[in-house]
């Protein structure tokens, strides 16, 4: 049991895995082996969710990462149950659909694959008992509908549109995974059952606006509410089958599945009402005019896609029962419906060869057939009786009115402005009527557009998916208890948390929902009535900015911006860098040495200074300021390299010469030698160089720059007096004590070099070979390129 | 096991003594090398088994006890980015031999240089004295700079300059920083130190924090984090790819790793304002980095980029200092590590495929390779962050730690990189992938034992996903171990070595 809960998302994940390298199968084979397979695992999902239809749960956790909190837990519930029948119903419509509509010479395997990969990835969402896990899938969505809508990849609108599409919901997936985290730190688990049972608790937690805000916008952006609904009509540049699939029953509605997941936790706050049921009613009304200004078919049934998904996120955030009860039967219609229109589409496109309706109109006199089927899921979708479509329509029109709000928390809403919301849903049944007329008159009615093919109708295994899915739309209708009833009984006592008797009726007598109906009906056919001459036409641009072209420009002044700020600090000049490292370092340590030392941020000053400094005569200090601070200005002032190198090289003798006065021989040899081997070496490099040098700066920059420099070694200087001024014990005396017993030498000096730290030897030995070999490498590869 | 302790250091050296030693073609110098890491794989396995349970093995050189001499400390940490740094270098040397790089090939003091890097690498990894960490930061360099110029073209040549210059300024620095340390304390070795830190009395607070953000300085430089990685992004893209690789996916880490043992040993107590500067360099990095990757076309330009940034989520993690910080940047270290390897090593093939580096020029690799293009896309799924990837417990383990530690700024700004990882990552995708190929060439596609070394890395990602709960137990361990200061100086100054 646990593990059949497991193979759900599995079974097609693996087949997905196979795919690409079994080209063999051809066109025919590959889908039928999909079909085969989404069928196993909805016979398998049937006989697991069992128990769900009677409305409990079916939950498995298997191990994954413990630690991390995130397990593969499953839950199957009546709302996991509807979404499974979605998903591989339609699922299984869509193979047959495809296997008919993509030309043998696509890459059918690869196509195949991202379907199976997203079919999974939609499974396991819906069955995720843990919202970590949930969120997984939830990537993977992504992820594999970016492959499947850029699938035409050839096509730059593919490319953009996937581009697109996955730039969004990943924002969204992102912000869905920290809203997660948030609330899974604040409630201490992960798991949504144990969430779901400790509700009021989370409600009250000081974190839940942040987690919920965050989580919202994760569902926003995958459900294409407003403002980012604008990836989803980008997104038709995909092949139609993934069209059918992505926006009718799966991807998009993977959002509104989260929302009736987590119903029962947050939907009676405030939050949630105002910024669900808002949001759900601008996308509504947005995507219902946006599917009145495009002439592209597919592009009128992106934007009607958007305005039904507002139309049921709106009805989730309500918060009341009916309104639940609402969504989740409408989620089953707008699937059935919006898939057969969608498959319709591309019926007409392949058919017709366009899906612009400045070339379609009149084609009920070649698509005799099509033309009735896309009349009833565009009657369905209108809300016209007796389809299914009129029934969740007439429960969303009694949800929005005040009397059936009165207990929830949209009761102040409804006592203040009681006519505000069934205002709002029968503007959008005006819209959805508006554009559902436009669609079938336009497609199937007037004069004949001049069609870039001779239109016939469809093979009959291409229409048949159509034909299911009209006859389910009328079914529903006329036989609702029989067919739909039990299951949305249960899908929604599953998200409202409590059990829910639906009684699901064509006439539910005269009452306002009626009423509303008629008035959207009818405003709806007089708004088409009145903008009719300009069916085929778009509506002229509209003014100001549509949300997409907010993307883009953020997109670019994003990019420009990066492109500016990069070339700012990445300049190519080690001016820049040496004072960017060098600067930060003063700042940091200086910042840090003045706190610790300042009694008022409660450090402690340094203690006056105790040591007593190694005297020196007099000559010998002003000979070796004189010495510095003159190699330095011969640095600093002389525009060629030898006086430099010179002036340093001396610099260096005169370190030589303290340790000769602090009786340390060895140390002069060595210093002395490295010196003038360094200055003869670099005067030999430089001979073959170019004798001019540096350009002339700037005087200011050179001032700055001397400053700058200035300031560095006064404070290294600063630094190194306050230490040796301080007392100073070191491990020094163990080696001066065991130098000769423990290691038979008298220099300590020397076996600190070859003993004590030998090891520091070899390394420092290795250096030297290993720069040995990169030079030769240089001058092996600088003499056989010239 | 402990006197075994410095076999990692030796092995290379020898090896490379042996390469020098022999000569010969490419080819022998090619098998010497991976029969050698191979060997030393397996070496460091057997010294994986035993420091899994906590031990820590020390191995004092020339047996003279800590504090007086040198020792080197391997624990859970150590073995960690040892074992990386042997499988990085075993992929990248497979990848080399199935389709050797023609500089490569031309100019094989490469085998030796190679193996003088991990020597330095691993010097570094298992050192427990603070100027010997100096004394291998040197090996590295040097090493680093005869790869990073290997080829010597003058592109490589002015970016090797800046490289070899602003490490030279970093060595500096290291070494003042070391000497301020030693002139307070009068130790070197690090377990020491962490015992005479803190028994400094207040007057010596002040320098004290000059040294520690000297060094927090130095490593962050080696690390690569902004505003400290000018370095990086000319330097990596230019050597040949199996070299950037290398670079990308182990040489930065050098510096998180000394970071994360400095700071866990030396400046243990008093590392608070340390940890504030190292995060905000990490939040910085984090956002800044990944625009500039956002900016680039190059495909191994944008690549290096990406490191800045993913280096910052390293630091931020590290920078809470709480066990899970550290074990989600541990986690994040070891799969970012081999998904930019990989990423390296492909697009090292997709520029060879589509004859370009630029992802103007570039497209339709997708077509031409499919295998290639799948091997791509499941790595930048894992570097963007996103399911069902390392990548996404990377970001995730890191995030859910920060937000523990209540750091939402820091934790919002992983999330916006993440996005804005993506969002150039898809970018390589959509533009070199996707598309219709350049007609101009018609090059083979790339030969079987490219796909498998790179493949092996992704297979590696996804693997650490699935079986991510072994890895996070373990980093835990570690992160555990690590911040537990006393155990690691009890350990270093266990009875043994001479008196």
């Amino acid at each position: 049991m646990r593990l059949s809960l497991l193979v759900i998302p599995i079974l097609p994940m693996i087949l997905a895995g196979l795919l690409p390298s079994a080209g063999r199968l051809g066109h025919r084979g590959l889908p039928l082996v999909c079909g085969a397979v989404a069928s196993v695992t909805l016979l398998l999902a049937l006989r697991v969710a069992a128990p769900a239809f009677s409305g409990h749960a079916v939950t498995a956790t298997i191990p994954w990462a413990p630690a991390t909190g995130l397990n593969l837990t499953f839950l199957v519930d009546g709302l996991s149950l509807l979404f499974l029948l979605l998903i591989l119903g339609i699922g299984l419509l869509v193979i047959a659909f495809a296997r008919f509509y993509l030309s043998p010479d696509e890459n059918l395997p690869r196509f195949y694959a991202s379907l199976m990969l997203f079919m999974a990835a939609m499974l396991g969402v819906v069955t995720a008992g843990n919202l970590l896990l949930l969120v997984v899938f939830w990537e993977l969505t992504s992820i594999s509908s970016f492959l499947l809508i850029g699938f035409w990849d050839r096509d730059p609108a593919a490319r953009s549109g996937a581009y697109q599409s996955l730039i969004v919901t990943g924002i969204g997936g992102l912000a869905l995974l920290a809203g997660v985290l948030v609330l899974g730190g604040a409630a201490g688990t992960f798991d949504i059952v144990a969430l779901a049972a400790r509700g009021a608790e989370i409600r009250a937690l000081p974190e839940m606006p942040v987690a919920l805000g965050l989580i919202l916008v994760g569902a926003f952006t995958k459900s294409a509410q407003v403002p980012f609904h604008f990836w989803l009509p980008s997104a038709m540049a995909a092949p139609t089958p993934v069209s059918a699939y992505l926006h009718s029953a799966t991807m998009v509605k993977a959002g509104i599945f989260l929302l009736a997941r987590l119903w029962t936790i947050f939907a009676a706050t405030e939050l949630w009402f105002y910024a669900v049921t808002g949001f759900g009613a601008a996308t509504m009304l947005v995507g219902g005019w946006g599917a009145l200004r495009h002439t592209d078919l597919k592009r009128l049934l992106a934007y009607s896609t958007i305005s039904q998904l507002g139309l049921i996120t709106m009805l989730y955030g309500l918060g009341t029962r009916e309104a639940a009860l609402a969504a989740t039967f409408h989620i089953l219609n707008h699937a059935s419906f919006k898939a057969a229109l969608f498959m319709s589409a591309g019926i007409i496109d392949h058919e017709a060869g366009t899906r612009d309706f400045a070339q379609l109109g009149g084609l009920r006199r070649h698509l005799p057939r099509m033309t009735i089927l896309v009349g009833i899921a565009a009657a369905s979708m209108a809300g016209i009786p007796p389809l299914n479509g009129f029934m969740s329509k007439e429960l969303f029109y009694e949800a929005t009115l005040p009397a059936h709000m009165a207990d929830s928390i949209g009761a102040s809403l409804g006592a203040s402005w009681p006519w505000l919301l069934p205002v709002v849903a029968v503007l959008g049944s005006t819209l959805t009527m508006a554009y559902c007329l436009r669609l079938v008159i336009g497609t199937f009615f007037g004069p004949e557009g001049p069609y870039p093919q001779h239109p016939h109708e469809p093979p009959a295994g291409m229409r048949a998916p159509v034909e299911l899915l009209a006859t389910f739309c009328v079914a529903v209708g006329f036989l609702p208890g029989l067919i739909a009833e039990p299951l949305i009984a249960t899908a929604t006592s599953a998200v409202v948390g409590a059990h829910v008797h639906p009684h699901l009726a064509l006439w539910h007598g005269l009452n306002p929902a009626l009423l509303m109906t008629l008035i959207g009906l009818s405003a709806g056919a007089a708004l088409y009535a009145a903008r009719r001459g300009s069916a085929r036409r778009a509506l002229p641009p509209r003014l100001g900015r549509t949300a997409g072209e907010l993307y883009d420009v953020a997109i670019h002044g994003m990019m420009d911006s990066a492109r500016a700020l990069t070339s700012r600090y990445q300049t190519g000049r080690l001016r820049t860098y040496i004072l960017t490292i060098l600067g930060l370092l003063l700042v940091l340590a200086g910042w840090h040495a003045w706190h610790a030392s300042w009694p008022g941020a409660g450090g402690a000053a340094p203690l006056p200074a105790r040591m007593p400094m190694t005297a020196v005569p007099r000559g010998a200090m002003v000979i070796t300021v004189l010495t510095i601070a003159g190699a330095a200005s011969v640095c600093a002032l002389y525009r060629h390299r030898w006086p430099s190198i010179l002036a340093l090289g001396l610099v260096g003798a005169l370190v030589a010469i303290y340790f000769a006065w602090m009786s340390a021989p060895d140390l002069v040899l060595t210093q002395l030698l490295v010196e003038s081997v360094t200055t003869i070496l670099v005067v030999l490099v430089l001979y073959f160089l170019p004798r001019k040098t540096r350009d002339r700066e700037p005087r200011l920059r050179l001032i700055l720059d001397g400053a700058f420099a200035l300031l560095v070694g006064v404070s290294a200087s600063a630094v190194i007096y306050a230490i040796l001024r301080r007392p100073f014990e070191s491990i020094s005396s163990y080696h001066i004590a065991n130098s000769l017993e423990g290691a038979g030498g008298g220099n300590v000096v020397n076996v600190i070099l070859v003993d004590f730290r030998g090891y520091d030897t070899l390394g420092e030995i290795t250096v030297l070979s290993i720069a040995a070999i990169g030079v030769l490498a240089l001058v092996q590869a600088g003499r056989r390129t010239t | 096991m402990a006197e075994w302790a410095i076999v990692p250091v030796l092995w290379p050296l020898l090896t490379a003594i042996v390469l020098i030693m022999q000569g010969g073609t490419p080819g022998r110098q090619r098998t010497i090398s991976i029969l050698s890491l191979l060997g030393l794989i397996a070496f460091e396995l057997v010294l994986a088994a035993s420091v899994t349970d906590g031990s820590i093995l020390v191995h004092r050189a020339g047996n003279w006890r800590a504090p007086y001499g040198i020792v080197l400390v391997i624990d859970r940490l150590a073995i960690i980015m040892l074992l990386l740094a042997g499988v990085t270098a075993l992929a990248i040397l497979s990848y080399d031999a199935a389709d050797p790089d023609p500089v490569i090939e031309r100019l094989p003091f490469f085998f030796p240089l190679f193996q003088f890097l991990m020597m330095g690498l691993n010097g570094a990894f298992i050192t427990g004295d603070l100027f010997n960490l100096f004394v291998f930061f040197e090996v590295l360099l040097i090493s680093s700079y005869g790869l990073v110029t290997l080829g010597a073209t003058a592109r490589q040549l002015r970016a090797g300059l800046q490289f070899m210059v602003l490490n030279l300024v970093n060595s500096a620095l290291f070494l003042f920083g070391v000497g301020v340390l030693y002139g307070l304390t009068g130790t070197l070795n690090m377990a020491d130190l962490a015992q005479k830190v803190p028994l400094l009395p207040p007057s010596d607070t002040a320098l004290m924090q000059v040294a520690m953000m000297t060094l927090l300085i130095v490593f962050a430089g080696k690390a690569a984090l902004l505003p400290l990685a000018f370095w990086l992004p000319d330097t990596y893209p230019t050597p040949p790819p199996a070299i950037s690789a290398m670079f990308g996916g182990i040489a930065t880490k050098v510096g998180v790793y000394a970071i994360l043992r400095v700071f866990t040993t030396v400046f243990a107590d008093v590392r608070a304002p340390g940890a504030e500067v190292l995060m905000a360099l990490g939040i910085v990095s984090m956002l800044i980095g990944v625009l500039g990757a956002v900016a680039q076309t190059e495909l191994r330009r944008l690549l290096s980029f990406h490191i800045v940034s993913q280096i910052g989520y390293l630091a931020f993690g590290i920078g809470l200092f709480t066990i899970s910080g550290v074990a989600g940047a541990l986690f994040y270290l070891v799969h970012y590590t081999i998904v930019k390897c990989a990423l390296f090593l492909v697009s090292g093939a997709a520029e060879r495929l589509g004859g370009s580096a630029d992802l103007k020029k570039l497209g339709g690799i997708a077509h031409l390779s499919p295998a290639l293009a799948a091997l791509f896309f499941v790595a930048a799924v894992s570097l963007a962050g996103l399911p069902p990837t390392s990548g996404f417990f990377s970001k995730f383990l890191v995030a859910s730690a920060g937000i523990e530690a209540g750091r939402y700024f820091g934790v919002t700004i992983c999330f916006v990189a993440g996005i804005l990882t993506l969002f150039s990552m898809m970018k390589i995708w959509t533009m070199g992938f996707w598309g219709d190929p350049p007609a101009t060439t018609a090059p083979a596609p790339p030969r079987r034992g490219v796909l498998l070394a790179t493949g092996l890395l992704v297979s590696f990602s996804v693997t650490l996903a699935v079986g991510a709960e072994p890895l996070y137990q373990f980093t835990t361990a570690t992160a555990a171990q690590v911040l537990d200061t006393a155990g690691y100086v009890e350990a270093v100054f266990a009875p043994g070595g001479r008196p």
